[in-house]
């Protein structure tokens, strides 16, 4: 019974840590500056939407978003389009098939932050410096062992091998499985691959810091770093700009949770 | 039975994915060490200085002290975020009422970005709207409602607080692992009257050691890459005290533009990084050989 009870606060107190501060914003940034700062904690006496309109007008937040957009979207593009058929390969036999397979993961284990300055090199060379275009290729590399692994695990679960020992014996060619067989067969491991690969994209701020500067290059997260000194005394609006920000992301999740815990499970293996 | 086929087919394959793993995980490597023996800020000729800039970092207190926060970090990642992780999956894997919901809130905060939990956790710390300090008057405990980021006693432990939200992907990974071990095994220790944390240590726990070492080095790597909340919440201060290694990376290469020292420090996170990895699978190597 004392077992149960501590089990339920533990679990409990977790739950408030995280979601009472998400609430705690996204009610605030209903409010007035001036009825913020005279009551915190209280429901608004009337909600306003200006918060939202102002944090539009007073900041380039479109801009921003769509930076952001862009980089997430091209980046998944160009990062299931390479891992795909990577994983494809996986179902056959072919010289040195371990080495490339370690190769692909071993970037898993790598900490991030020790590379910064090879990226910085690398895409300045590339010429690609404060370009969107220098994220999209840095978010494709950095994501790409994760979902490489994802869509892997998921093809080696799903195609049954059979098919393509049939498939082979009736005559299709290596490329031809590849494009009307497993392509198609892989759907759910490119659905949670894609997820994993758009919420790395869209929340990173390390190498956006780094590989852009001017405004126009500027992602939503470069936005948010920024948000105490270009909202100083006005954290409602503050607050409006961060719930504009998580939003794609929770509405993402709360649509397609279900293919993020398959993913998790498929790390597992 | 695998097809074999030849290299030439998986060739073109291979070769986008491969170039990009090179390009971002591999090249890197290459350069990282022989850059560390420069002096270099980016513009004027390199000269070399040996281990130079290692002896700088080895006398710079401010690095000291991000090496030694880092590794608070790595330990309270280790020792408490994963064994906790653990914990609340074992709590789930009971289905209480709500488990599904419980599931999906608790991994919410790993979605969301970095930089904005840190934002809201810096306003959350706000010494006069603050939820956390106003918490504090209103049960009553007004001596602990003071500024905990500025109080070079409070604000290391104030910027780690946070990542206790990550919980959720330790959880889920554990979880994920519990819901595949066979039910039977569960069943032949009721029998012999084992009580459902005697079946938790002694079944589920050794057949989790796997998920125990891909935890581990998440999280390892989760916060060797963190720059966030020490940047946001407290910029490193007050005095450095709450610098990592990744934000003193940051910091050396973008504000103060040392080259040959940002890689020395890469270079050491990295050893720190792989270092870890490596040893969580031999351990795992040698306690799985223990447990059967």
């Amino acid at each position: 019974m004392i077992r149960k009870l501590f089990i339920w606060l533990i679990t409990v107190l977790f739950f408030c840590v995280v979601i009472i501060p998400l609430v705690w914003i996204f009610i605030s940034s209903f409010k007035t500056n001036i009825e913020f700062f005279s009551s915190p904690y209280s429901l608004p006496n009337y909600w306003t939407l200006k918060n939202y309109i102002n944090s539009f007008s007073r900041e380039p937040l479109l801009l921003y978003l769509s930076n952001s957009v862009v980089v997430a979207a091209v980046s998944t593009l160009l990062n299931i389009l390479i891992t795909l058929p990577a994983s494809y390969v996986f179902l056959h036999e072919f010289p040195f098939k371990k080495v490339f397979f370690v190769l692909i993961i071993f970037g898993l284990f790598v900490p991030l932050s020790a590379f910064i300055l090879p990226y910085f090199l690398i895409v300045s060379w590339l010429g690609l410096y404060d370009s969107l275009w220098g994220l999209i290729i840095v978010y494709t590399g950095i994501s790409a062992p994760l979902s490489f692994l994802i869509i892997h695990t998921y093809i080696q679960e799903i195609v049954n091998r059979e098919i393509i020992e049939a498939a082979t014996l009736d005559g299709a060619s290596f490329h031809q499985i590849f494009i009307r067989i497993v392509a198609p067969l892989s759907k759910g491991g490119v659905a949670t691959a894609t997820i994993f690969s758009l919420m790395i994209a869209w929340n990173e701020l390390l190498y956006a810091m780094i590989l852009t500067q001017s405004e126009s290059s500027r992602t939503i997260q470069m936005a948010i770093r920024f948000l105490v000194a270009t909202f100083y005394a006005d954290y409602p609006t503050a607050f409006a700009a961060i719930i504009i920000s998580i939003l794609p992301m929770v509405l993402i999740y709360s649509f397609l949770n279900r293919y993020i815990v398959k993913g998790l499970a498929m790390i597992n293996k | 039975m695998f097809i074999r086929v030849s290299f030439k087919k998986v060739f073109l394959y291979l070769l986008p994915v491969v170039l990009f793993v090179t390009t971002f995980f591999i090249f890197p490597m290459f350069f990282i060490v022989p850059i560390s023996f420069f002096s270099w800020d980016g513009i004027s000729r390199m000269s070399f200085i040996g281990f130079g800039n290692y002896f700088h970092l080895w006398n710079d207190p401010g690095f000291r002290t991000a090496f030694v926060n880092t590794l608070y970090w790595i330990i309270s990642a280790i020792f408490l975020h994963v064994p906790f992780g653990l914990f609340i999956a074992l709590v789930l894997n009971r289905q209480p009422w709500g488990w599904r919901f419980l599931r999906a809130i608790f991994f919410l905060p790993n979605i969301l970005s970095v930089a904005s939990l840190a934002i809201l956790w810096y306003f959350l710390f706000n010494p006069s709207f603050g939820l956390i300090n106003g918490f504090f008057n209103f049960i009553g405990l007004d001596s602990l409602s003071f500024s905990w980021l500025a109080n070079p006693k409070t604000a290391l432990i104030s910027t780690q607080l946070p990542f206790i939200l990550y919980i959720g992907f330790t959880m889920l990974i554990f979880y994920a692992n519990i819901t595949t071990i066979p039910l039977e095994y569960y069943e032949a220790a009721k029998i012999d009257g084992a009580s459902s944390w005697q079946q938790d240590l002694y079944i589920t726990l050794p057949l989790l050691r796997k998920a125990i070492v891909i935890n581990i080095i998440f999280n390892v790597t989760f916060v060797l890459r963190m720059v966030e909340y020490p940047l946001i919440m407290t910029g490193g201060g007050p005095s450095g005290i709450t610098m990592t290694l990744p934000l003193y990376l940051y910091r050396q290469m973008a504000v103060a533009r040392a080259y040959g020292i940002t890689m020395a420090t890469g270079f050491i996170t990295f050893i720190i990084g792989m270092g870890i990895s490596g040893l969580t699978f031999v351990s795992l190597h040698y306690l799985g050989r223990r447990w059967e």
